[in-house]
Order: C-alpha cells, then sequence, then structure tokens
C-alpha cells in the first residue's frame, strides 16, 4: 500500500501511531540495558543464492530476505530452553538475521559515520529557544525548561553500542543458527543447497566458530511465476537434508515484499511465520543445549593441562620459554574462547550468574600488560553481569576502560564510557561523569562526532552539579564539543554549542574567546543559513579592531569565501563594512551647489514657501495653544525632478587595519510609482493595481549595468570604484538620476566587496524620538526621517542664475551697475513669475531706471521681476548694488520660479546663486540739528564729514553734492551766502574733517502746510558749479535712500521690542549703562505715556544725500543720513530734549545710533522786543517796555494746552543760583491759551525796570499740559538781552 | 619550557589584565588558555568562602595545565595558569602583584572593575613575573 491510497483522516491516525512508535522508541533507549540487549543479540546467519536477492530485488523496495525475516521477530518470541539441568525461559527473545557481508570487516570510521548521520533528523538548532544563560541563577530555570537540552543523545548510545562489534573479543555475533536459501530458478537448486554449506565459510574459520553445532535450515524459494514443480523439489530436499528442516516457501513477485510482509492480524497464516517459529523453539534450543554442553566438556577436559601451561607460564623464565609460550597461547585461545564463548552465551541466555562466574575466570586467563584487549572486554562483560544483577559495577568499567584505552581500542573504550556514564548518571555522580567524558572525548584518535557527542554531556552534567552549577566549566566544554561537532562537519550541532555558549561570555571582553566564538558563529550562522545573524556576528568581530591585520585579512577572506558559497546570487543583504558615518550624511538636489550656511537659505527657502502658500500652518489661539502638537506640520518629503541628479554625500570609513577595496559602490534605492488620484466619486472602471515596488538591491553587474542604461529601471545610478587604505576615513558623492514620476527612497550604498560578494550598506538616518502619545512614550519610536525619500514629480524648466560684472569691493555707499544673468536650461519648458530674495535686500536694486525698477516695500518680501524665459532663453536683469554696510559680505540670492506648463507637485523651484564682496570705509557724516533762536520756524543743521583712513592707503573722496529730501523742508547754504567758496573745503584727504552749515527752513517759505502730502522737496546743493547734477529723487538713489529708511525702521522696531522683552522680564540694570542718559529717559517716557501719539509723527525730519566722487578710478556714491530730526529744544528738562550741540554719528561704519530724539513737546517760543532801549530814568522811575512772547506749536496734529506765568524777582527759576533780578513784570502776567495744531500766537508782556543795564528776560514759565495729564513746567533758558541804556 | 598564563579578572567574569610568560616576542592565540581560566572561575567560587587566606593555592586543574588562583578583598580573582607546580613562587607572585593592584586601585583616574591600561603595572608585573618564571 502506498500513502496515496491511505485516506486522510486515516492518514492522520497512521502517522500518530508512528508518533507513538518513536516515542516508545526513545523511551527505551533512555534504557541502556535495552541498549545492550541489542547489541548482545543472537544472531542468525542467512546465505541466499544470488538468485533469490534478485527476485526480491525486482519485487521492489530493494528488500532482502533476512529483513524480511527480522521483520518477523519484532514481537515478543517466548522461548523455552534447557541446558544441562536449568531450563531459560526467555520472554523477548530476540534475533539477528545477518548475512555474510556483515562478517566483512567493516571500517570502523564507517560505522562511527553511519551511526552519527542516524541522529541527524534530531539535530536542533538550539536546546531552548531564546534562552540565554548569562549567570549562575539562569541554570536552574533553564533546567526547568529544557528538561533534555540532547534528545540525540540517548539514541546515538544505543546505536553507538549496538553496531560497534569487536569480532576478535567477543562471540556475540557467531551465528546460532543459519539459513541457506535458494530459488527454484536456480537450475540445481538441492545441489547448490548442498553445495553452499559444504564447506564452512571462511569467516566461520577465522572468528574460530564450530560450524558442526550450528542447526541448519534449508529453503527453497518458489516465485510464482517459476514452472518449475515446487512440490516434487521440496520432496528431493527432504529426502536430502531433513524433512524438519526443509522448507517451500512461495511467493508473489508482483506483491511488495513478495507477499511476505509481516502483518499482525494475518500471521498465523503467513508460511514464513511457522518457519521463523520453527528456527526459534525448535532449532536454536538444541543448539544451545549442544554448544553448552559441548564447550563445557571440552574446557574440562583441557582445564587441567591449561593449568599447568599457565603455571609453566608464569614461573618459567621468560625468555628462554618465549617459543612456548607462543605455541601454548595459540592453543590456550581456542580454550579461553571457549571460556568466552560459554560466557557470552549465558548471556544470551540471561543467565548473568553463569556467565559472570565464566567472565570471571576467562579475566583471569590474561593480565592487563600482556594482552590489555582481552582483558578489558573480559572486565566488561563483569561489569555488565554485575549491573544486570544490580551489583557493584563501576570498578570494572574503570578497568575495562584503562585497559582497551591501553590496547588502543578507544572506541571500546568510548562504549564504556557511555554504560559507566549512564550508571553514573542513575547515581547522580555529575562530577565524575562529567570528567570520565572530557577524559574520553579528549583521547586522541576517537571519532570527532562521538567525542563532540561526550563533551556536550559532559558539559550538562556540570549543569547539575550540586551545590552550585558549574556553569562557566560547562559552557566550555559545550564550546569544545562544538569545536568537535565542526571537526565531524557537522554544522547544525556546532552552531547550536557556539550560540549556547556564546551569552557566558558576551560582552565580558574575552577578546581571545570572543574572536573565536564570533568567528564560529559567523561561519556556522552562514552554513545554516542565518546570514543575518552571520553579518551581526562579523560586525561583532571586526567591531573592536582589536586582531591583528594578517588575522584580520584571513577573517575577510574566510568571509568572502563562505558568503560567496553560500549566498544566492552572490548576494549578501547586509555587508559588515564599510562603516559609514549616518550624521554626515547630505544631500543636495540639483538646484544647490553644497553650501556651509544651510540656515540662511532655508530662512529664505521658507520665505517663499510662505509667499507661494504651500504651508499653511494655522494661527493659534486661545485654548488651542495647548493641543498646539496636533497642528505641527508634518515634515515632508522633498520634491526631484526627473531626470535631474541627485547627489548624495556620504562619509565611508574603513574600519580595519587592512586596506579594502570596493567595486561599483553606487546608491541602492527603492522606486514606487505613484498611484494615480482616485476620486471616490467615480467608479473605476478596473481596480487599479498597486504600483510594483522596484529596487536595485542586487548586484550590479555588466547585465544590471546595461539594464540601468537602456532605462529599464526606473533611475539611473553611478557606480564608483573606491579603495580604503586602513583606517581611512573618505567623502565621498554619489549620484542618482530618476528617470520617471513617483516615489524614491535611497536605502544605502550598494557595493561589491573586494571584487567577490555583493551586498549593501544601509543608511540610517535617525530623527528626534516620538513623544506625544502614550503609546510613544513607552516604547521607543523615532520620527520617520524622509531626507532620504523624494518625490520624483514631472520634468521641470531649471534656471541657472549669476551675478555678472558684480565688483570684488565697494566703498561705503559706492554704487555700480551689474548684471543678474538668468538662464534657462531646459530645453522643453518656459518659466514664469520669477522672484527674487536676497540675503542683503537693500543692497541691490533691480532695474536701469525709474520705470522699470523693481522695488521693494517691505524687507521680507521679494523682488517680482518682470522677465519670462521661454526654453533655453538667457536674460541679462540690469541692477544696482550698494555698499551698505562696511565689511565683507556674501550675497546670496534665491530665484524663484514658476514652470509655464504647471505643476501640481511642485508649484515653484529655487535656484541659488551668491557672491563675495567687501564693503571698505568711505567717508563719515555726522549731523547736527537745533532750532534757530531767530526765527520760531527756522534750525540749524550741521554736517561735519570726514575721512576716517588715518596713514597714507586711503582715497581722497571729493563730496560733490548735498541733497535733501523732505516733504517740507529745504535747506539753504549758510557757511556762505551765494556761492561755494573754494572747492578745497570739500575735497576731504584721508585724516580731513570737514564741517559745514545749513539752515533748514520750510519749503514753502511761509510755515509748513499739511496738505501737500504727497509732494517731497528736493534741494540740490553742488559743491562744482560746472558740473552736472545728480539727480536725488530718481533711480537708484533714491530708492537705495529707501531701503535704508527701511533697514532702520526695522532694526529700530528690533530694538523696540528686545526693549520692551527685557524690561518686561523685571531690571533693566544691563541697559543703563549702554545707553546715554537721554535716551534712556526718552525711552522711559515712550513707555510711560500711554499714547504714543505724539511720538515719531512730526514732520520735523529731513533726509541727507551726500554724493562723493573718488579719485580712484572716478568711483562714485552717496552716502544717506536719513531722518534727521530737528526739534525743539528745552534744554532745562532733559526728559524733553536732547543734549545741546550733541553730533549724531550716522553714517559711521560701525555703531550706528538707531533711536531717534522724538518730539515730545511740540512746542517753541520765542520773546520779541527790541533789545536796545533808551530810557530816561530821571524822568520816569520806572521803563515799561512791551514784549511780544511768541508760541509755536510744531505739530501737525496735537493741539497744546498751556499756561504762560510771570515770576516775581524774587522767585527762583534755578536752585543753585541765589541772585535775584532786577526787572519785574507788569500787565497781564498769565495766560492761558490752547494752540491749535501750527499755529503760531503772539502773547503781550510788559516789563518793567528799575535801572538800566542788560537784563536777560527769561523770568517766566510755561506750564505744558501733555497728553498723559502731565504738567511740565518749562522755563526759559533761552538768553534774551535787553539793553536799558539811560539817556543820561 | 612550561608556560605561564596570568590573568585578573574583575567581579562580572571580565579580564582586566592578562600576560604570559616568559615574554616571548610571538604571543601565541591560545583561546583555550582563556576559557579554561574562565571555567576555573566556578571552582574559585566555591573555595573563596572556605578558606581565609587570599591564596587559594591549586584550585583546579585542566589535563596538565594546573590553575592557582588568589582573590582580593575586592572579589577580583587573580588566576595563574601553569604546568609546573611551586607553589611558593606562585604565592609570592601573587602577593607582590596585589601591591601593585592595590596601587592602581588607589589611582583616583583607575575605574574599579575596568581593564587595566597602565603601562607601569604592565611593567612591573613583567618584572615581577620574569623574576619568578
Amino acid at each position: 500500500m502506498t500513502q496515496a491510497q491511505i485516506p486522510s483522516s486515516q492518514h492522520n491516525v497512521v502517522s500518530q501511531q508512528a508518533q507513538q512508535a518513536q516515542q516508545l522508541q526513545m523511551m527505551l533507549y533512555k534504557d541502556i540495558k535495552y541498549s545492550v540487549n541489542s547489541w548482545i543479540t543472537p544472531s542468525v546467519l542467512v546465505i541466499s543464492s544470488p538468485s533469490v536477492s534478485k527476485i526480491f530485488q525486482r519485487s521492489g523496495n530493494n528488500t532482502s530476505l533476512e529483513q524480511i525475516f527480522s521483520q518477523y521477530v519484532l514481537e515478543k518470541k517466548k522461548v523455552s530452553i534447557k541446558v544441562n539441568d536449568s531450563s531459560y525461559e526467555l520472554n523477548d527473545f530476540k534475533v539477528n538475521f545477518v548475512t555474510l557481508k556483515d562478517y566483512e570487516q567493516q571500517i570502523q570510521s564507517q560505522i562511527l559515520k553511519d551511526t552519527a548521520s542516524s541522529i541527524d533528523s534530531l539535530a536542533t538548532d538550539e536546546y531552548h529557544p531564546n534562552f540565554k544563560l548569562r549567570t549562575k541563577q539562569d541554570v536552574p530555570y533553564f533546567q526547568k525548561i529544557c528538561q533534555e537540552p540532547t534528545p540525540w543523545f540517548e539514541k546515538y548510545r544505543h546505536q553507538f553500542i549496538k553496531s560497534l562489534h569487536n569480532l576478535d573479543l567477543e562471540t556475540f555475533t557467531h551465528p546460532i543458527a543459519v539459513i541457506l536459501a535458494v530459488s527454484s530458478e536456480d537450475s540445481n537448486p538441492i545441489g547448490m543447497l548442498v553445495k553452499m554449506f559444504e564447506k564452512p565459510p571462511p569467516i566461520f574459520q577465522q572468528l574460530g566458530i564450530e560450524a558442526t553445532n550450528i542447526p541448519k535450515v534449508y529453503m527453497l524459494i518458489h516465485p510464482d511465476n517459476a514452472h518449475t514443480e515446487s512440490e516434487k523439489r521440496l520432496n528431493e530436499m527432504k529426502t536430502t537434508f531433513s524433512s524438519s528442516t526443509s522448507y517451500l516457501l512461495r511467493v508473489n513477485t508482483k506483491e511488495d515484499l513478495c507477499g511476505l510482509a509481516f502483518d499482525h492480524s494475518t500471521a498465523h497464516l503467513n508460511p514464513l511465520t511457522n518457519i521463523i517459529n520453527g528456527i526459534l523453539s525448535k532449532d536454536i534450543p538444541t543448539f544451545f543445549e549442544k554448544e553448552i554442553g559441548g564447550l563445557n566438556d571440552s574446557i574440562a577436559t583441557n582445564k587441567k593441562s591449561f593449568f599447568s601451561k599457565v603455571k609453566a607460564f608464569r614461573f618459567g623464565g621468560k625468555k628462554t620459554e618465549e617459543p612456548i609460550e607462543a605455541e601454548n597461547s595459540k592453543n590456550s585461545v581456542s580454550v579461553e574462547q571457549s571460556i568466552r564463548k560459554v560466557a557470552d552465551l549465558y548471556f544470551l541466555l540471561q543467565d548473568y550468574e553463569n556467565a559472570l562466574s565464566n567472565y570471571k575466570t576467562y579475566a583471569k586467563e590474561f593480565n592487563s600488560d600482556k594482552s590489555p584487549g582481552f582483558y578489558a572486554a573480559a572486565n566488561e562483560m563483569i561489569g555488565l553481569c554485575n549491573y544486570m544483577i544490580n551489583k557493584e559495577c563501576e570498578s570494572y568499567f574503570e578497568i575495562a576502560y584503562n585497559n582497551y584505552i591501553k590496547s588502543g581500542l578507544i572506541h571500546c573504550g568510548a562504549r564504556v564510557t557511555l554504560i559507566h556514564g549512564y550508571v553514573m548518571k542513575k547515581k547522580s555522580n555529575y562530577k565524575a561523569l562529567s570528567d570520565l567524558f572530557k577524559t574520553t572525548a579528549e583521547l586522541r584518535d576517537i571519532d570527532p562526532f562521538c567525542s563532540a557527542i561526550l563533551w556536550e554531556q559532559a558539559g550538562f552534567a556540570l549543569l547539575q552539579t550540586t551545590p552550585s552549577p558549574l556553569f562557566r566549566k560547562a559552557t566550555m566544554r559545550i564550546v569544545m564539543a562544538g569545536d568537535k561537532y565542526s571537526e565531524a562537519s557537522k554544522r547544525k550541532h556546532a552552531l547550536r554549542c557556539y550560540s549556547f555558549s556564546y551569552s557566558v561570555y558576551e560582552s565580558r571582553d574575552w577578546n581571545l574567546i570572543d574572536d573565536h566564538l564570533h568567528l564560529s558563529l559567523v561561519r556556522y550562522s552562514f552554513f545554516q543559513g542565518h546570514t543575518s545573524d552571520a553579518i551581526l556576528f562579523v560586525n561583532k568581530l571586526l567591531e573592536k579592531n582589536c586582531q591583528s591585520f594578517q588575522k584580520q585579512n584571513s577573517i575577510i577572506r574566510e568571509f568572502l569565501y563562505i558568503s560567496k558559497t553560500y549566498t544566492k546570487d552572490n548576494y549578501i543583504g547586509e555587508l559588515p563594512i564599510p562603516s559609514i558615518n549616518n550624521e554626515t550624511i547630505s544631500v543636495h538636489l540639483n538646484d544647490y551647489s553644497p553650501d556651509g550656511s544651510q540656515s540662511v537659505w532655508q530662512e529664505m527657502e521658507e520665505a517663499f514657501k510662505k509667499e507661494a502658500q504651500v504651508t499653511s500652518k494655522p494661527q493659534l489661539q486661545g485654548f488651542d495653544l495647548w493641543k498646539r502638537d496636533l497642528y505641527f506640520e508634518a515634515e515632508k518629503e522633498r520634491t526631484a525632478v526627473v531626470e535631474e541628479q541627485i547627489t548624495v554625500e556620504v562619509e565611508i570609513k574603513n574600519p580595519l587595519q587592512i586596506p579594502l577595496q570596493f567595486n561599483r559602490v553606487h546608491l541602492v534605492a527603492t522606486f514606487k510609482e505613484q498611484k494615480p488620484p482616485v476620486d471616490p466619486s467615480i467608479q473605476p472602471p478596473l481596480p487599479i493595481l498597486e504600483p510594483q515596488e522596484e529596487s536595485n538591491m542586487s548586484p550590479l553587474d555588466d547585465n544590471a549595468m546595461t539594464k540601468m542604461n537602456n532605462g529599464s529601471l526606473p533611475f539611473k545610478v553611478e557606480p564608483i570604484d573606491i579603495l580604503l587604505l586602513p583606517s581611512e576615513t573618505k567623502k565621498i558623492v554619489f549620484s542618482i538620476q530618476p528617470m520617471k514620476p513617483g516615489n524614491l527612497i535611497v536605502k544605502g550604498l550598494g557595493l561589491c566587496m573586494c571584487g567577490a560578494i555583493w551586498g549593501k550598506r544601509e543608511f540610517k538616518l535617525k530623527n528626534k524620538r516620538l513623544n506625544k502619545t502614550r503609546q510613544q512614550r513607552e516604547s521607543i519610536v523615532y520620527e520617520p526621517n524622509l531626507s532620504l525619500t523624494f518625490r520624483v514629480t514631472c520634468p521641470m524648466p531649471r534656471l541657472e542664475a549669476q551675478f555678472v560684472d558684480f565688483p570684488e569691493s565697494l566703498y561705503h555707499g559706492e554704487l555700480r551697475q551689474l548684471k543678474l544673468v538668468l538662464k534657462n536650461c531646459s530645453n522643453k519648458m518656459g518659466l514664469k513669475n520669477v522672484r527674487v530674495r536676497l540675503s542683503h535686500p537693500t543692497a541691490i536694486c533691480f532695474g536701469s531706471n525709474s520705470e522699470d525698477a523693481s522695488c521693494i516695500k517691505k524687507l521680507d518680501s521679494s523682488v517680482f521681476l518682470d522677465v519670462a524665459l521661454p526654453p533655453n532663453a538667457t536674460v541679462n536683469v540690469p541692477c544696482w548694488v550698494r555698499g551698505m554696510t562696511v565689511g565683507r559680505h556674501t550675497l546670496r540670492c534665491l530665484v524663484y520660479y514658476e514652470s509655464e506648463a504647471g505643476n501640481t507637485d511642485l508649484k515653484y523651484r529655487l535656484a541659488r546663486c551668491q557672491t563675495q564682496f567687501d564693503v571698505r570705509p568711505s567717508i563719515r557724516i555726522s549731523s547736527l540739528s537745533q532750532q534757530s533762536s531767530t526765527n520760531l520756524n527756522a534750525y540749524l543743521l550741521g554736517v561735519e564729514v570726514d575721512n576716517p583712513i588715518i596713514g597714507g592707503a586711503g582715497d581722497s573722496f571729493h563730496i560733490k553734492q548735498i541733497s535733501s529730501i523732505s516733504k517740507h523742508w529745504k535747506i539753504q547754504p549758510l557757511s556762505y551766502s551765494t556761492d561755494v567758496p573754494t572747492p578745497s573745503i570739500v575735497s576731504l584727504n584721508p585724516g580731513k574733517f570737514t564741517n559745514l552749515f545749513f539752515r533748514i527752513v520750510p519749503s514753502n517759505g511761509e510755515g509748513i502746510v499739511q496738505s501737500k502730502d504727497d509732494e517731497i522737496s528736493i534741494t540740490n546743493i553742488s559743491f562744482y558749479k560746472n558740473e552736472p547734477m545728480y539727480d536725488s529723487s530718481s533711480f537708484p538713489t533714491y530708492h537705495f535712500l529707501e531701503y535704508e529708511k527701511l533697514t532702520i525702521d526695522q532694526l529700530q522696531q528690533q530694538q523696540q521690542q528686545q526693549l520692551n522683552s527685557s524690561s518686561g522680564g523685571g531690571g533693566s540694570s544691563g541697559m543703563i549703562q549702554s545707553t546715554s542718559n537721554s535716551q534712556l529717559n526718552l525711552m522711559a517716557n515712550t513707555r510711560d505715556g500711554g499714547d504714543n501719539s505724539l511720538n515719531d509723527n512730526h514732520p520735523n525730519h529731513i533726509d541727507l544725500l551726500i554724493y562723493w566722487e573718488c579719485d580712484n578710478n572716478n568711483r562714485m556714491g552717496v552716502l544717506n543720513s536719513s531722518n534727521i530730526s530737528f526739534l525743539p529744544t528745552h534744554y532745562n528738562d532733559p526728559s524733553l530734549a536732547i543734549p545741546w550741540g550733541s553730533w549724531k554719528n550716522t553714517t559711521s561704519p560701525s555703531g550706528k545710533s538707531i533711536l531717534y530724539p522724538s518730539l515730545k513737546l511740540p512746542l517753541r517760543y520765542q520773546i520779541k522786543s527790541e533789545l536796545l532801549i533808551k530810557h530816561d530814568f530821571e524822568k520816569e522811575r520806572l521803563c515799561t517796555v512791551p514784549l511780544k512772547l511768541q508760541l509755536s506749536n510744531c505739530s501737525f496734529i496735537h493741539p497744546l494746552t498751556l499756561s504762560v506765568d510771570t515770576l516775581l524777582p524774587h522767585e527762583n527759576i534755578d536752585q543753585t543760583t541765589f541772585s535775584t533780578c532786577q526787572y519785574f513784570w507788569t500787565g497781564i502776567t498769565k495766560y492761558n491759551i490752547e494752540l491749535k495744531p501750527q499755529e503760531i500766537m503772539d502773547l503781550d508782556l510788559h516789563v518793567c525796570f528799575a535801572q538800566s543795564g542788560v537784563f536777560n528776560i527769561n523770568r517766566f514759565k510755561i506750564n505744558v499740559k501733555l497728553a498723559n495729564e502731565i504738567h511740565k513746567e518749562i522755563f526759559s533758558t533761552i538768553q534774551h538781552l535787553i539793553n536799558i541804556e539811560s539817556n543820561n | 619550557m612550561s608556560t605561564f598564563t596570568f590573568l585578573i579578572i574583575g567581579k562580572n567574569d571580565n579580564p582586566l589584565y592578562e600576560i604570559e610568560f616568559p615574554i616571548t616576542v610571538q604571543k601565541k592565540e591560545t583561546y583555550v588558555h582563556q576559557y579554561i581560566a574562565h571555567g576555573s572561575l566556578d571552582i574559585v567560587e566555591e573555595h573563596v568562602w572556605k578558606s581565609n587566606n587570599m591564596y587559594l593555592k591549586i584550585i583546579d586543574k585542566f589535563n596538565k595545565i594546573q590553575i592557582s588562583s588568589f582573590v582580593t578583598a575586592g572579589h577580583i580573582k587573580f588566576m595563574l595558569l601553569h604546568e609546573k607546580k611551586d607553589e611558593d613562587a606562585i604565592k609570592n607572585f601573587f602577593v607582590e602583584v596585589h601591591d601593585l593592584y592595590l596601587k592602581i586601585l588607589l589611582n583616583p583616574f583607575y575605574e574599579y572593575n575596568k581593564p587595566i591600561t597602565s603601562t607601569a603595572f604592565d611593567a612591573k608585573v613583567r618584572k615581577i613575573g620574569t623574576r619568578y618564571f
């Protein structure tokens, strides 16, 4: 029956039964008695003619007659045997059916090999999955979870004991019956049968087997297709031999096993049952009886002479009797052998007492010096007999072991060890057991597998020792077992041993042990196909880099060899070397060149992102803030464009002391085509297939190269050959070029190591650890790193930008014209909507004249350039650069553009260009402003210009022109009236200063009028009469002025913010030191006044432009001094005014003062009167002089409420002066008035003088109500002197 | 010529120091010695509580190799693998190396139970070793 015919349910039953049988078998293996009995089993010799074996071979399954026979003795057979006076009832009598072939001297190593491979199926990769033995405390746990770590041992022991016969020393294999079989197909079967045993086979002679007593059974095999008469032949046989020993066996050649398969249910019908039973119950008992009887007789007869001989041998002289001895020994061997034979037969009959006594006699015949082998065998049997009858046996085993070793019968010694070990184990004598096994395992010529098994058992025995397990020794023994297993090339066993022991030594820095174990683990992990483990151990092996370079060389060689042999397609997966510095991996898309100052670029890119409304960060307020985590924008992958290269810069290192070569190092990536967007409303007619992921994680051999170059891969990589010297680190730029739109993820590097094995090294980029949800906090989760993930989109135009004619160095304020060249590199698509953003937005003005200028209104906005670039077009954008701040600058320019065709994935692209330039100091300007003491509507402006370069190196500058720009004011030269004096005063050699003064007057002559809001008044004063004047209102000077103002505004705002935040932080002590007193007070006021409307909104400021030219190369520039404020000053109150006469340094390269004095009190006043009065005091005692107090409100918007009070002579206006004055006021002495914006009012006052002299008319105070209900008293500090002359 | 292998083993079964005598130019990479020394720690653990002495004498044997041990107060084990039996020399050697070890331990830059990398220590141990073996 074949398995296919069995229904499945039945099949299960069958397999279950088989399993049970197997388990039962395993149980049997555990009992040494079973093993001993299967070793010591009587044999029945089967001799068959060649045609018989042919019949059975033909009928299938390559069976033979003896195999069929042995089926019939599997069951327990009862046999009763009577020998001499005692009778034996053997319940479980077994025989082995053997052929002559079995007697041929087999090669022992082959037997051992077969024995070893018989347990291959039981071998496991590990003793217990996921168990790591690290400390002593782990041992009890291991014993609990893994009670039987080595289930194969018992089977091995069984097989070893069973199959290891020593034909010279024992007689168990001597046949106790012979079956002779011929086929009826043979031409003369009877004659053949006769011939077959006419003379016993040579083996009988060789082993000294007496053939006469052995029962013989004759058998005629009659196949059903044979024609000859079988019955007739049987009768012939019966007459020739004996009727009781002749059998006819009909076989059915068509059936399996010729229809002779043993079946329990039909056994009684089977002719073979009868035959076998006949042999067992009739022939064998008779044989035993006869043989033992015969042997005993021969021993008895020989005894006397034997003993005398022994005596002669013992006491006689050695030398003289040697030949006799040799002769004797020849004779005595047969006697001794008979004793042995008798003993063995008794043993077979399980009569251990009789066997023991015979063995003891036998043992006495030998001594350990002369024939240790025989002596050992005798002692082994004595030990076994003793063991069978539960007597002390260990000492015999020891003797047997020692003598076996002495005689070189190592494997017999091993057998004794196994049996002895069993006895010791039963007695829990683990330490001795382990030592015994260890000693045996260390024998020189022992079979490596046997040695390995013994080492392993020795190890596990040590784990059992009490009180504490000797686990370190145990693991060492298991390592030794691993070494032996590997010697026997049992890789599974070896790997198990090494990996079990590894945990004890792991991370304890035993360098040599680590190397040994790592190397072994690498090897066997590879052999067993655990490539990732192998790589892990290679990494560990090379991690410390502590081996000599020769050793590393051999490690690498071996690694290459093994991996090449044991991997598919030469591709190993993750390689252990080279090491990659993951932190330094940087990715560049084609738009950019590598640059250290990424943050500047990024800032500008972010700004463009905002502008293009690509990102939409919600503005969070109030309660939303506490869950703002939810609104964080997930990092997006970068967008790459088809057919444009992505470069990845990687730092790779050779960690070893040997040079390493890597061929065709390239980037490996996975590519997935993007799913087409699915519209949920429309049912797709066909299910959309998930796009296939493609990758190049395979060897990049020549095939793959051509395939890639043909374009069948969705991306192209560029391979590089690298040679890394010992411990060398190299920075290498790799590139990848996507060919199709989709998702591209760069995984790592693919490389061919030393030209032998392909593999990859993955990049491991970490991101910050996630910590938002509970789940994330409990486990270790990292944010995905998307820096190597790209979305590849359809083609986009690519722009290249470059500055042309950019000067290397500029003077401060210098103007230069240059060009920005924009080139569209794409030959298919145009681009539009070009915008530019600069790192120094105020340094460059785009345009060539006022009409086409592209300017920004805010510093953080970008410049729109009105250019369209068709494919392959190049456009020059004219622009001006001005040296804004002294120093070295790197101007970075980011150009934004969009595809004309539009692209949903990539709305815009950016191009970068950058250039460096120096700005050197030119001239400096300081300005001073002050109110005019003569005109309420006029102010004084002083300009100090200096050339700060001291020493011979500086250039000379010539001030060409001064222009003022203001809404309401103009300037008039004051230093001279009509013509410019000598031009030398405006030529500034290095180190020279010049001062120029101007009067600021309302531009329309008569006060300032608010309505003219949009117009500006520009005054140009040229110092070189005959030369054309610069137009200050036009491009680019005016725009640069605007830019500068924007910069200043921004800085001011920043300072203000800083101030607010620092003052909010409590205490601004640090600041007090750094800012001047007046400024501080001003600022303090700003803060105090809840209403800031009074501040900064005054019309009293003017912008000053000073044009200069330089001798050097006819360079010209313009320096701006913007927002010069001129304000009413109230000298006695520092909170309202700036100190008088302070020069404000406006263009100094270092530290501009940005905080301007603001208008606190827009009040100006002036006393008008006659200055010289002649009065005749004698005529009139008092001289009354009318005065006019002119009050002016400079503000545009704020009315002023004030009261004017005159002071009495004795009232001190100043605590420091104790003098009283000599005049007093008459008439109206107090006014309460309100001044409208821009109103000028005259108040009449009268002052009385009592004597002549010069009087300072300042004894009045003005009480002003400020907006915030604070009254300020202003005392006049201006001298208004009236000279009263007496007429006399 | 018999060889001596001397090891200092820390609390965690980790080797702190290792040297072989006589110092030959060619260092044989005998991992078996390490295995033996490691395995003998089991025996040291048994013996250490049975004796008041730091010097535990020969505690173990592996074939021809005998293992002597010396345990410091901090349970740092000195192991010596030797083939010749010369207890006096071994004891003196241990005592002298123990003195050196205590000096190393007093060094504020040396961390207890960490490998000893001091070259001075190494040189002195070599000196002592060549004197006795």
